[in-house]
């Protein structure tokens, strides 16, 4: 079936902004209100000119494994929403009629909040708004799906999925901004993905380290004008600096 | 990317340290709409006859650094030219978009030296790899006011909305946004949208509502004009200043200094204070 992209206007993101607590309670805690219901007189979900496939999202793991669906989903908001340029994908008017509505139950599966500055969290852009791309439940997968799908490889989400099994790569890499620069972001990720096949590595403390030795090389280089060899054959030379250092 | 002061491990031309003598790069930007698409001219200027020379073959080049955080755009614009042009397309970006500008080292550097080293520096050789910064130029955040908006049109600087805690019976005011939000009580709130739709009574809605809440913002701006540039990110202050420029009133620190709020407001809006009185009078019927 297909379905219009929806999104809601900034009135009704200021309004549910302004009564986060009531929000919290009525639609996400006690599910008495639907977000249609909640909005009233303010507006409703509206329709973008864009139409897609509709789609589900994965919810097969069990409490305490969700992160497990993420390489999925990612794969299936990316797949079925590809045609959104950046710019749109940055506009937290899309997302949060995703996270509060159309993907409420996955929302709600996924990202358990606790409170409303819980929600605000995970279902608003609520920090930068670099960071907010991979902090929002839904937009961080169109994001992971948007820095890893390389149509080049054979399986074209191939690092989507070592990025998803690797949690601490996206909360310490994405989203800051040395690693916005598509080829800085797939030679890290290259890199440490070569590392970890071979068995060399794979620890927090690692990527942490990776993470720390590029924002000091966008110090001194302007990263961007290196080629991915470049990149990736100083970071792999670091990594085994890391790795060897821990032995 | 943020410039930052950085400690170099060999001399570099920038305006915080004095590494060379008689010595300076410079850039600039301008940008023009291009349709839906932005135009950006980039320029920069060296003046360094060594390092002009390593520049017309290509040593050395010029590298215009382009990033929108937003949308994690982030692009490097090489060239020798002291001029050159570069279109951002208008899918690419959103808001607040920076140009960092430098000179860069093309090839590994062995050895490198230059006559213009400062007295500490003189007859030092440094190896220097591709890619490092060899001058610093300035950074300039330009911001995008996209010809049509992504998803819909947004024209109003103001958001009426319903406040939902049962407790609240005054209208609150938030100027922390890309809009004015004014949040008025939940039953009030139903009133107001049943009857906002009737252009007779919008004076009496302005003066109620849109003029205290843009007396409170000119005053807020009013009070923080020595500190503007933290109100540049926000829709509602652009426009409002844009709106007072049309009314020869300029946002700056003096001009604010003298500003009467409570009557720039009405100017604003076209003085809607009479207009509502008539209105409540019946004179509404008389022009029908």
């Amino acid at each position: 079936m297909m379905k219009k992209i929806k999104f809601l206007t900034e009135d009704s993101i200021e309004m549910l902004k302004k009564n986060v607590n009531t929000l919290y309670r009525e639609v996400i805690q006690t599910g008495e209100k639907s977000l249609g219901d909640f909005l009233c007189d303010i507006g409703q979900i509206k329709d973008t000119p864009f139409e897609i496939e509709d789609f589900i999202l994965d919810m097969s793991q069990p409490a305490g494994k969700e992160p497990l669906t993420d390489a999925e989903n990612a794969q299936r908001i990316y797949n079925h929403m590809k045609e959104l340029s950046d710019s749109q994908a940055s506009d937290e008017r899309i997302w949060v009629a995703y996270t509060l509505s159309e993907q409420i139950e996955y929302m709600k599966y996924r990202w358990k909040a606790t409170s409303s500055t819980d929600m605000l969290n995970r279902y608003f852009f609520n920090y930068s708004k670099n960071r907010s791309l991979f902090r929002n439940g839904i937009s961080r997968l169109w994001w992971i799906g948007r820095v890893t799908y390389d149509e080049k490889r054979e399986d074209p989400f191939e690092l989507t999925k070592f990025m998803c099994n690797h949690q601490d790569f996206i909360e310490t890499i994405c989203g800051r901004s040395t690693f916005n620069n598509p080829t800085v972001q797939k030679a890290t990720l290259n890199a440490i993905y070569d590392i970890v096949k071979n068995n060399k590595g794979d620890n927090r403390e690692t990527i942490r380290e990776v993470a720390k030795y590029v924002n000091l090389l966008a110090g001194t280089y302007i990263l961007d004008m290196l080629d991915y060899q470049e990149i990736y054959d100083k970071v792999y030379e670091k990594l085994l600096d890391v790795i060897e250092g821990e032995v | 990317m943020q410039l930052r002061s950085k400690y170099f491990t060999y001399p570099v031309i920038t305006e915080e340290a004095d590494f060379y003598v008689n010595s300076s790069f410079e850039s600039s930007v301008e940008h023009k709409m291009d349709g839906y698409n932005i135009r950006l001219i980039l320029r920069a200027k060296l003046v360094n006859r060594e390092l002009e020379d390593l520049l017309s073959k290509e040593v050395v080049m010029i590298a215009h650094h382009i990033e929108c955080t937003q949308t994690c755009f982030r692009k490097v614009v090489l060239t020798n030219e002291i001029e050159k042009e570069f279109v951002l397309r208008d899918e690419e970006v959103n808001g607040l978009i920076q140009v960092c500008t430098f000179l860069i080292a093309n090839r590994k550097l062995e050895k490198y030296s230059n006559s213009l080293f400062s007295q500490d520096f003189k007859g030092f050789r440094f190896d220097i790899d591709r890619g490092c910064i060899l001058a610093v130029g300035s950074q300039i955040n330009l911001r995008v006011n996209k010809v049509r908006d992504d998803l819909a049109n947004t024209a109003s600087i103001f958001s009426i909305i319903p406040n939902m805690e049962d407790t609240e019976t005054n209208i609150k005011i938030n100027t922390s946004g890309n809009k004015i939000v004014i949040a008025v009580p939940r039953e009030t709130f139903s009133i107001y949208a049943n009857m906002s739709s009737s252009f007779d009574i919008q004076p009496i809605m302005h003066s109620m509502l849109i003029i205290p809440a843009l007396v409170y913002a000119l005053t807020e701006i009013k009070d923080s004009r020595t500190h503007l540039y933290n109100y540049e990110d926000f829709r509602w202050y652009r426009s409002l200043r844009k709106a007072a420029e049309k009314m020869n009133v300029l946002f700056d620190e003096e001009t604010l200094e003298n500003l009467e709020p409570f009557d720039f407001a009405q100017k604003l809006l076209d003085s809607p204070i009479p207009k509502a009185v008539y209105y409540l009078r019946g004179d509404n019927d008389e022009e029908d």
